[in-house]
């Protein structure tokens, strides 16, 4: 439910030295602990990222996807933007438009809904972004 | 005519505002600055993990702001929502004494901004309440369980904490009602956007005759019930296509809008202290989804002076409205009803 839509901004994709970069607003109503993103995959122009080529950076810190579910002492604040970036082998070209297939998993580490099972978060998006500086 | 009793204290909550902070458009001083102009409170209601930065640890330049800014504008804080992260870690989930830990921190938190009442939720169980208890009076916090749809006040599990808090008679713990726990249909705002989205009418028809069905059966009094609706709505979902967000569906259709009679508030209010006035979006001057006139008699047969927190939630699926001005008008309505039972709203500092 919770503010799907704000996950990515239309200023959201940006070029790096190898590749490209997302900036995403956490998609809930509240902060959450980094651990709470089950998992991320993203597919550019329909070719999926593999997981190995993809981190996760906050407010300076950086993380191989695998160590996400483990940062439980880093909270996401609603007003941060975390950063997807990823190794495509190559610096992104600005101004190009690319097609974006996002899916993001969340845990609400609150929410338990019987032992051990929570309520997840799921965002799943396809949208056609330009690259930015 | 007589004159009005004293109602009960007008307020709102930041999460009304859910989408111009997550959006960067306002700070929380621009959003408390707003929300005093309109004359939305006096009562003022944080989520402490949605407003505060490094929550619950903010630093004495937080706190200190925040309470000149609060005394400037005249607001009153009424209650700070505190989240208990039983699952933080993924290795295994948190102890009983580091549940308290991390409870007792925001519980002490809300202290020294200033809010009477913390907001706690279901994951809690009686013992844990229990156990908090010291702490509640330690630092004169009165302790709120959230009674948020699915759940009711007559659901198995608010009775197992009702029970208890009537047992200990502490002055410490009670309800936060939500009303969205007891609604009598689901939003038009909401269908508007799954039509927007492209949602065929036929789903809308199967969604909104699946609800009928849910609303003739009554509120769910388990988890099992909720689980076995749960599927019954993602599968429609998957059945027309929607299978990757289905669980979406499943969480607005069973976990929004309640199903219980609005006569079940009358069971818990001798032991509730502020309130979610939970509203999903105004249409020609009423509520339709919350029914205001039911929910509020109870209010009133209680004689009820604690606070109300108008919660305005459809800028989930509502990105047109302006949250300002919905919780003007549900303020606005809420004030003709407890009018017309006797009360004057209480609207000032």
């Amino acid at each position: 439910m919770a503010t799907h839509d704000t996950v990515l901004s239309k200023q959201s994709l940006t070029a790096t030295a190898n590749g490209l970069s997302l900036a995403m607003t956490v998609p809930w109503y509240r902060s959450l602990w980094v651990s709470s993103v089950t998992s991320i995959n993203v597919h550019v122009d329909g070719v999926e990222v593999p997981q190995d080529k993809l981190s996760f950076r906050l407010n300076g810190q950086s993380w191989p996807m695998s160590e996400v579910p483990n940062q439980w002492e880093t909270l996401w604040f609603m007003q941060d933007r975390a950063y997807l970036d990823m190794d495509l082998g190559k610096a992104g070209v600005v101004g190009e438009e690319r097609e974006i297939t996002f899916h993001i998993e969340l845990r609400l580490p609150y929410m338990q809904i019987k032992p051990g099972l929570y309520l997840p978060n799921i965002v799943h998006q396809v949208v056609k972004l330009k690259v930015q500086a | 005519m007589s004159a009005l009793k004293q109602g009960h204290l007008q307020g709102t909550t930041l999460y009304s505002y859910t989408r111009m902070f997550h959006q960067r458009q306002m700070t929380m001083e621009e959003l408390l600055r707003e929300v005093a102009r309109r004359g939305q409170g006096p009562g003022i209601e944080v989520i402490g993990f949605q407003s505060i930065r490094n929550f619950p640890n903010p630093g004495d330049e937080f706190i200190g702001k925040f309470k000149d800014l609060v005394a400037e504008l005249g607001l009153i804080p009424t209650s700070l929502a505190v989240n208990a992260d039983l699952g933080l870690r993924r290795d295994r989930l948190l102890t009983h004494d580091e549940m308290i830990d991390y409870m007792a921190a925001q519980i002490k938190l809300a202290s020294v901004l200033g809010f009477p009442v913390a907001r706690v939720q279901i994951s809690m169980t009686p013992d844990v309440m229990e156990a908090l208890l010291p702490t509640a009076e330690k630092y004169n916090v009165k302790l709120g369980l959230e009674v948020h749809s699915h759940h009711s006040p007559r659901h198995e599990e608010m009775q197992a904490h009702l029970e208890r808090y009537e047992k200990l008679n502490s002055g410490y713990l009670g309800f936060v009602p939500d009303f969205g726990a007891t609604t009598v249909g689901m939003p038009p705002s909401l269908l508007a956007k799954y039509r927007r989205s492209g949602v065929p009418e036929e789903m809308i028809t199967e969604l909104l005759d699946l609800w009928q069905v849910h609303h003739a059966e009554g509120a769910p009094k388990d988890g099992r019930t909720q689980g076995m609706r749960m599927g019954q709505v993602a599968g429609i979902a998957a059945k027309y296509g929607f299978g990757e967000t289905a669980i979406d569906y499943a969480i607005n259709h069973c976990g929004l809008f309640g199903h219980a009679d609005p006569s079940e508030w009358s069971d818990i209010l001798h032991l509730v202290w502020h309130t979610h006035g939970k509203f999903f979006g105004m249409q020609d001057g009423d509520e339709p989804t919350t029914p205001l006139v039911d929910i509020l008699k109870c209010y009133a047969d209680a004689g009820y002076t604690g606070s109300i927190s108008s919660e305005y939630e459809g800028f989930h699926w509502d990105e047109i409205s302006n949250p300002f001005d919905q919780v003007d008008g549900h303020q606005k309505r809420i004030r003709e009803i407890m009018a017309g039972y006797g009360y004057e709203v209480r609207t000032k500092a």
